[in-house]
């Protein structure tokens, strides 16, 4: 028997089996006490319209994440200005706050008769329990792990390209969109996938700020929520559903992305 | 294309003064040793970096942040890991609006021209050093620019590789229209290549000249150590035991040549004074090359003192005071030098 040479020492890997055991023994044990015979009832109206509403809120909140948080990190990343530091601090805050401390940061913001949220009621947009509400909810979680993830792609590219394909005579438009775009491509793809990730798992500032609405603010996480209240059975057929959308769509973004 | 460049300019506390003059179609060198400020001139010249003063003129039109008349092969090549080559040999064309379509089919010309035809399709991280370098220089040169800059074109390559790729830029600076500034740390690539060298030391150009003023008289000690080497040309005659002599007007020169150069190749061959010996009798033992003839001159500084000897051919060597005065050197005292074979640089002219 060969005995391969890079293998981790003997330690390492029993605590990395212990690792992989832990994460795995809750959806092992959703998948054992699942109803399965009840699977049909995955199909009605209620975890249809809440699986429909999460994947329009989490393509929605990507998308978000991107326009937004993608301009920001080539920014941050290049920053030489004061306090970017502070700045930067501030726009990574949503990781580390609980986020229903950030559902009623965007309610006293954007709610009814919030600072902004007064302004543009005048305007005739109403924000608060609309399926908008809870896109902006979940792009106000996901965006800085994007950014994050794109602030350090930024970092590891080599500047003297870019410097390179400036005195090539490339505008600083041109530089962007055929060097640094696709040389941060991989890390822009990571941060889809973790921004995307953290979208779909989205449930307190969702809930806080756009309520829990069947149909228009009612996710899958939140309609999980709700029905373990009343039929545990259902609310783990809905939690495994849940997590085969959630491995799905990392699978699928990730080889299709990556591909060059 | 005539360039004129009179320039002062900053990296944080350090300054590089610099003022050369190329004519059309001529190569000028600047060489100096690793901090001399010769990538903070490159930068200059490529419009990477504004000068803190002065200008760079190429042909009467002072360069601005334009830059569409240059064209670089940078040190460390910054070739884009992620287009393939011909797309990084399209893109300066690319970058200032022209086709796709047209864009490639010049890549492609350009391709040919230094011998990577068959590369187009390579991502830059499967080239070797020798190939890496070839693309570069093909995007250098196209889009006919005014003003070429060969940073270094020579570095991190084996010496085959190295040859072949003398050989080429040669070709390439021959044929070349506009102004040619080659940056190296190399007397032989400038020698060989340039019309004229700059030798920049410390921010300052300590002396420009044509390669033989400078040979002649190197004024600075790095310009002596660097420029002012022996340099013998001729064509190289193989003998059957591996070694060969190169033949030239002056003399014959033992050396041991570079596997791949065939018999009959027009060479230099490049002896640092520091490695020729002086003698008061004629000398015993095993150096292939053993000339006599009657001292020159002697020219001391601080340490060390040039000693130039009138053999066939002449050279000259480096020793140090207090040699000169235990071997009693005077301009006209009778002396053989001699040095090794193996101290023989080969390359090719």
């Amino acid at each position: 028997m060969s005995v391969r040479n890079d293998a981790p020492p003997r330690g390492v890997a029993l605590l990395a089996g212990l690792a992989i055991a832990f994460v795995a023994l809750p959806i092992v044990g959703l998948a054992i006490r699942a109803p399965w015979s009840d699977l049909g009832s995955l199909w009605s109206h209620g975890p249809r319209t809440a699986l429909w509403v999460s994947l329009v809120v989490t393509a929605g909140a990507a998308l978000l994440a991107v326009v937004l948080g993608l301009p920001a990190a080539l920014v941050l990343g290049r920053a030489r200005f004061r306090g970017a530091s502070i700045v930067r601090g501030i726009v990574l805050l949503p990781i580390v706050t609980p986020p229903v401390v950030g559902g009623i940061g965007l309610l006293i913001a954007l709610g009814r008769r919030g600072v902004l949220g007064r302004s543009l009621a005048a305007l005739g947009i109403h924000l608060p329990y609309t399926t908008g509400a809870a896109i902006l909810a979940a792009a106000f979680v996901s965006t800085p792990l994007l950014i994050l993830a794109v602030e350090g792609g930024l970092r590891s590219i080599d500047p003297d390209l870019e410097r390179a394909a400036r005195a090539m005579g490339a505008s600083r438009w041109y530089v962007l969109r055929r060097v640094t775009l696709p040389l941060l491509r991989p890390q822009i793809v990571a941060g889809i996938v973790l921004a995307g990730a953290r979208a779909l798992g989205e449930f307190g500032a969702t809930i806080t700020f756009a309520g829990n609405v069947a149909g228009r603010t009612q996710t899958l996480p939140l309609s999980v929520y709700q029905t373990l209240q009343s039929d545990p059975g259902a609310a783990i057929l809905q939690a495994l559903l849940l997590i085969a959308v959630s491995l799905v769509a990392m699978i699928a973004l990730r080889g299709r992305l990556l591909a060059r | 294309m005539m360039l004129d460049v009179d320039v002062t300019a900053s990296r944080g506390t350090f300054r590089v003064e610099a003022a050369f003059a190329a004519d059309p179609g001529e190569t000028v060198a600047v060489l100096g040793p690793n901090g001399a400020g010769k990538s903070t001139l490159v930068d200059v010249l490529a419009g990477v970096v504004a000068p803190d003063r002065g200008r760079v003129v190429l042909d009467g039109v002072e360069l601005d942040g334009s830059q569409s008349k240059i064209g670089v092969m940078f040190q460390g090549l910054r070739l884009l890991p992620h287009l393939s080559v011909l797309e990084n040999v399209a893109f300066p064309l690319r970058a200032r609006g022209v086709r796709a379509a047209d864009a490639r089919t010049q890549a492609r010309g350009m391709l040919r021209r230094v011998g990577a035809a068959d590369l187009a399709g390579s991502k830059p991280r499967a080239l070797s050093g020798g190939e890496a370098q070839r693309v570069a220089l093909a995007r250098a040169l196209i889009g006919a620019p005014d003003l070429l800059v060969l940073d270094e074109p020579l570095s991190a390559l084996d010496v085959s590789a190295r040859t072949e790729l003398r050989e080429l830029l040669r070709r390439v600076l021959e044929a070349f229209a506009g102004a040619g500034v080659l940056i190296t740390h190399d007397p032989v690539d400038a020698m060989t290549l340039a019309d004229r060298i700059v030798i920049l030391e410390e921010g300052h150009v300590t002396q420009s000249g044509t390669p033989d003023e400078i040979r002649a008289a190197p004024r600075t000690p790095y310009a002596a150590d660097l420029v002012g080497v022996n340099v013998f040309s001729g064509r190289l005659v193989h003998s059957p035991d591996g070694t060969a002599v190169i033949l030239g007007s002056t003399g014959a020169v033992a050396c041991v040549p570079p596997p791949e150069m065939p018999p009959g190749t027009e060479v230099l061959g490049v002896v640092r004074p520091a490695d020729v010996s002086l003698h008061i009798t004629e000398p015993e033992g095993s150096p292939r090359n053993v000339f006599e003839g009657a001292v020159r001159f002697v020219s001391t500084d601080a340490e060390r003192a040039r000693v130039g000897i009138a053999s066939s051919p002449p050279v000259v060597a480096e020793v140090t005071n207090p040699s000169v005065a235990k071997l009693g050197l005077a301009e006209g005292t009778h002396v053989w030098a001699s040095f090794k074979a193996l101290e023989v640089r080969v390359v090719a002219s």
